[in-house]
């Protein structure tokens, strides 16, 4: 993995450092479990190697007869119990607390795909980062384009599973300013020819797989977040929209699949010379690429899939479009209309 | 009792020594053919070291792999393979069968008084079943296997390239073998107990392979039926797990859990009745709590089956579902526990020897506690949203179905071998192997669970390189683990050719099956036995039972039960601390 992210020690050598509200009573919970566990562990393994120095084999002699204890059985089967009845209420109460989004909850949407994430802001912006505000109440809505992931911030203490098919939700307030990783924890797979490079400047590595589904979570000020949503939604000073488009389009992680050099590489088609060439698709019909299919393939990806073989000049046999599904994206027309500039500048 | 009348299917005209050894008849067709539950267990037992063997070479190359961060030897695909062939291999070829089917058919009977279990066709059919599915798992090895896990998670299990079918057949067939052997042992248990032999009377080991039986036979079937729908599903796409069939991928894993989790205590349940045995053999002590030890495995057996949902506290299923999960898993600690203490204070005033098959059982001891005691914090729900799916999970349940069901088979193997090979094996040696393996499985697993609770997702083929250090670590102390299976696979095999000839009782124990001549006659006892003490009863035991060995088989190969040779040979055993 990238080696210039940099990975700081929590307070406890056992934990990250804790950058949220909730994980700081999960610390507490982990490190209470921790002692508990050492002085039950120091007593039942210091009571085995005591009775063994104590009580070794000796020629000839007899053991005593057999110990029975009805009172001492029933003690140890007694004292665990209330033993767990508290932990168990230890646990479940800050686990239940943190279930549930407070009034004000900022809702953000994660959406999980093989093998990167997107975050889709209340105003519609999405990134492949996630940047929050400094002491806000965040609701993160969960979901997946195909099998299952895992949202997984251990700075946080937080995790859910984004399931295809169903939403799963999760709420936090990040109390830290700075950066921490995004795992995926649900294995998801890896790919079985290797895909195109990540947007510049992420960490996602697709060609590993879901050890590679990694991106940064970031806290700020409200003011540095305001700034990242400006920047986030529109070109940057004096772009093209050629360039722009290209910047989203790595952005968007098309680079994942597709190539634009003509090697056609990736899981997907090559877009080199794409405007304007005819298609043929998986069912025969030939389409025309313009505006509206480029629009269409980005929206609703599967609708019409690309024949594979020697017809689509595919330079990698072990790439079957058919087979292959896209995630479908959703994009302001602004940048729509940037990143159709840029796939007819490809020639 | 029913056992004087038991069918004696590989009974012949011409059989008429009640001594003669269940090895004595040669050549493969007899071995293939054979009824005899020793026989039968002896090929489970190759079949399950040789599967044991392939899965070990699987986790060598994992470990391997993650030397560094990023490739070292293989892509992220190849080692995807790598971890989900481990652990298909060791769970389903391997821990599943490993202590009932290879030790348990071996010993049940003989621990019964009884000349063979009840229906010994059915034990040769459920060994064939075995292989008959194994063969399916080579078949899709050799295709290049699956990158799904070991759990098949639903909607991936459905989308991957790999040679899933063939897998999930084999695990499916599988399953009809282990409930053949669990209808097999319940049907020897009620039955065929020899006269005297009442159910307080049974060793605790026969009482963990009763509570085992049960829950193969309930459990397995559930375990069945999810994966017929997942091939249905793969093949013919009908919709069950898929969302894009309007399926339910968290179906699956409920289906699936609540074959795995029973199927959890199918693979430790086992291993904790080897250890009761260990422990008492080797304390020359009852197991104090006999009673409360037995029914903690039927109490294990039935609250198995109600936890299955800790495996889905983030899968976003209901909190209040959760709870429900999270209060009842706290309960398997209870039965746990007791256990545990009692077999600490059997250790009490007892008269330990540390011969190999005790350590086993000592680090048996040491590592379940750890593996017990970090079930806590999965447990627990709020500290498992932090650890679940981390490599704090991983070393935990590698500490309890490694560091205990398998150091309970080692321990096991090494206990009875002298029993069903007739062979003992260089002591030294085996404890240079014991040392290894335990030293080998503890660095292996304490860094993960540090790199757990620091956020090490598992299933990673890459990873920070914060933790290459700890990485590092787990993968020395693989090679460790390694280097000592092979020093004990050393020490036993050559026992076969070298081995001096083992008394009848080595160990000096009280239990029935040590009671019988060695090497063991075709039906286990000479003459019927008629049980009139518990396997642990040493305060009853005669001095000649547990300071010279069993007098008839001394008479068997010449010698004086009163010849000083002999009498100080067993002496000098006892000696050795």
């Amino acid at each position: 993995m990238n080696p210039d992210t940099a990975f700081r020690d929590g307070e406890n050598f056992q934990l990250p450092p804790a950058m949220s509200v909730e994980a700081k009573g999960i610390d507490d919970l982990y490190l209470f479990l921790f002692w508990f566990s050492v002085a039950f562990f120091v007593a039942i393994v210091g009571a085995m190697i005591w009775f063994v120095y104590k009580y070794p084999r000796r020629k000839g002699a007899h053991t005593e007869p057999p110990l029975h204890i009805t009172k001492l059985e029933i003690f140890w089967t007694v004292v665990p119990f209330i033993f767990i009845i508290f932990l168990f209420h230890l646990g479940f109460k800050p686990y239940i607390t943190n279930a549930i989004a407070g009034e004000g909850a900022v809702d953000i949407r994660v959406r999980a795909s093989q093998w990167r994430w997107e975050f889709e802001y209340p105003d519609g912006s999405r990134d492949t980062e996630l940047h929050l505000i400094q002491g806000q109440q965040y609701r993160m809505v969960c979901s997946s384009e195909d099998v299952i992931h895992s949202f997984f911030i251990p700075e946080f203490r937080m995790k859910k599973d984004c399931i295809p098919g169903s939403y799963s939700q999760v709420a936090f307030t990040p109390t830290v300013k700075g950066s921490a990783h995004v795992f995926c924890a649900e294995y998801c797979g890896a790919p079985s020819t290797p895909p195109g490079t990540p947007a510049p400047g992420s960490i996602s590595q697709p060609w590993n797989g879901h050890a590679g589904m990694l991106t940064m979570v970031k806290v700020e000020s409200k003011e540095e977040f305001d700034k990242y949503i400006e920047k986030l939604s529109g070109p940057q000073e004096g772009e093209t929209p050629v360039a722009w488009g290209q910047r989203l389009f790595m952005k968007n992680g098309c680079t994942a699949c597709h190539t634009t050099d003509g090697s056609w590489k990736g899981l997907g088609p090559d877009f080199k010379g794409l405007y304007g060439r005819d298609e043929e698709m998986s069912d025969g019909l030939v389409v025309k690429v313009d505006d509206n299919y480029i629009v269409e393939s980005i929206t609703k990806p599967n609708a019409k899939k690309v024949k594979t073989g020697p017809k689509a000049k595919s330079g990698n046999p072990s790439a079957n479009y058919e087979k292959t599904d896209m995630p479908p994206f959703v994009m302001k027309q602004k940048q729509m209309d940037a990143i159709i500039s840029y796939i007819k500048s490809l020639k | 009792m029913a056992s004087a009348v038991t069918t004696a299917p590989h009974a012949h005209a011409d059989h008429h020594d009640p001594t003669e050894s269940y090895l004595a008849k040669k050549g493969l067709w007899s071995w293939l053919t054979t009824l005899d539950h020793k026989r039968i267990g002896i090929m489970y037992l190759i079949s399950v070291s040789l599967a044991f063997l392939l899965g070990g070479v699987f986790a060598l190359l994992v470990r391997l792999e993650l030397w560094t961060s990023g490739k070292t030897i293989v892509e992220a695909d190849t080692y995807n393979r790598f971890f989900s062939l481990h652990g298909v291999v060791m769970v389903f070829l391997f821990i599943i069968p490993s202590i009932p089917a290879a030790l348990g058919n071996i010993m049940l009977p003989i621990q019964l008084g009884t000349k063979d279990v009840a229906f010994p066709r059915l034990n040769l059919l459920s060994f064939y079943i075995y292989l008959f599915g194994a063969c399916f798992g080579v078949y899709s090895m050799i295709n290049g296997g699956v990158d799904t896990g070991w759990t098949f998670y639903t909607p991936y299990a459905e989308r991957t390239q790999s040679f899933v079918l063939p897998m999930l057949g084999a695990a499916f067939i599988m399953g009809f073998s282990s409930i053949l052997t669990g209808v097999n042992f319940i049907a020897t248990v009620h039955k065929m107990r020899a006269p005297g032999m009442s159910w307080r009377r049974m060793s605790l080991f026969v009482w963990a392979l009763y509570a085992t039986s049960i829950i193969q036979v309930l459990a397995t079937p559930v375990l069945a039926i999810t994966l017929l729908l997942l091939m249905l599903e793969r093949g013919i796409g009908i919709g069950i797990f898929d969302p894009k069939l309007g399926g339910d991928p968290v179906l699956f894993q409920h289906f699936f859990w609540f074959y795995s989790h029973p199927a959890v205590y199918i693979m430790i349940v086992p291993g904790m009745g080897v250890v009761s045995d260990l422990i008492a053999t080797f304390s020359r002590r009852q197991i104090v709590g006999y009673m409360f030890v037995a029914m903690s495995s039927l109490g294990l057996a039935l609250v198995g089956f109600l936890v299955w949902g800790h495996h889905l506290f983030v899968s976003g299923m209901s909190e209040y579902a959760a709870m429900v999960f999270s209060a009842l898993t706290f309960l398997v600690g209870i039965p746990s526990g007791v256990k545990v203490f009692n077999w600490v204070a059997t250790l009490y005033k007892g008269s330990i020897s540390l011969q190999s098959p005790m350590l086993y059982a000592l680090s048996f001891l040491f590592q379940f506690t750890i593996g017990g005691l970090t079930g806590l914090f999965l447990g627990t729900l709020a500290t498992d949203v932090h650890l679940h799916d981390t490599y704090f999970v991983v070393a935990h349940f590698h500490y309890v179905m490694v560091g205990g069901t398998v150091f309970g088979f080692f321990g096991g193997v090494h206990y009875w071998w002298p029993k069903f090979t007739g062979k003992m094996y260089d002591e030294k040696v085996a404890k240079v192997a014991w040392f290894l393996v335990t030293l080998g499985f503890n660095f292996t697993f304490i860094p993960q669970f540090i790199m757990g609770s620091r956020g090490m997702p598992r299933r990673y083929y890459d990873y920070l390189p914060y933790f290459e250090k700890w990485h590092q670590m787990s993968t020395v102390g693989s090679w460790i683990l390694g280097l000592g299976v092979l020093v004990m696979l050393y020490c036993l095999l050559t026992s076969l050719f070298r081995g001096a000839k083992a008394p009848p009782n080595p160990w000096g124990s009280a239990a029935l099956e040590w009671q019988t001549p060695t090497p063991l006659p075709i039906y286990n006892f000479v003459k019927d036995p008629v049980v009139t003490r518990g396997p642990y009863d040493y305060h009853l035991a005669t001095d000649a039972e547990l300071f010279e060995g069993f007098p008839e088989d001394a008479k068997k190969v010449g010698k004086n039960p009163d010849d000083k040779a002999a009498k100080k040979a067993v002496e000098e055993k006892d000696d050795e601390k």
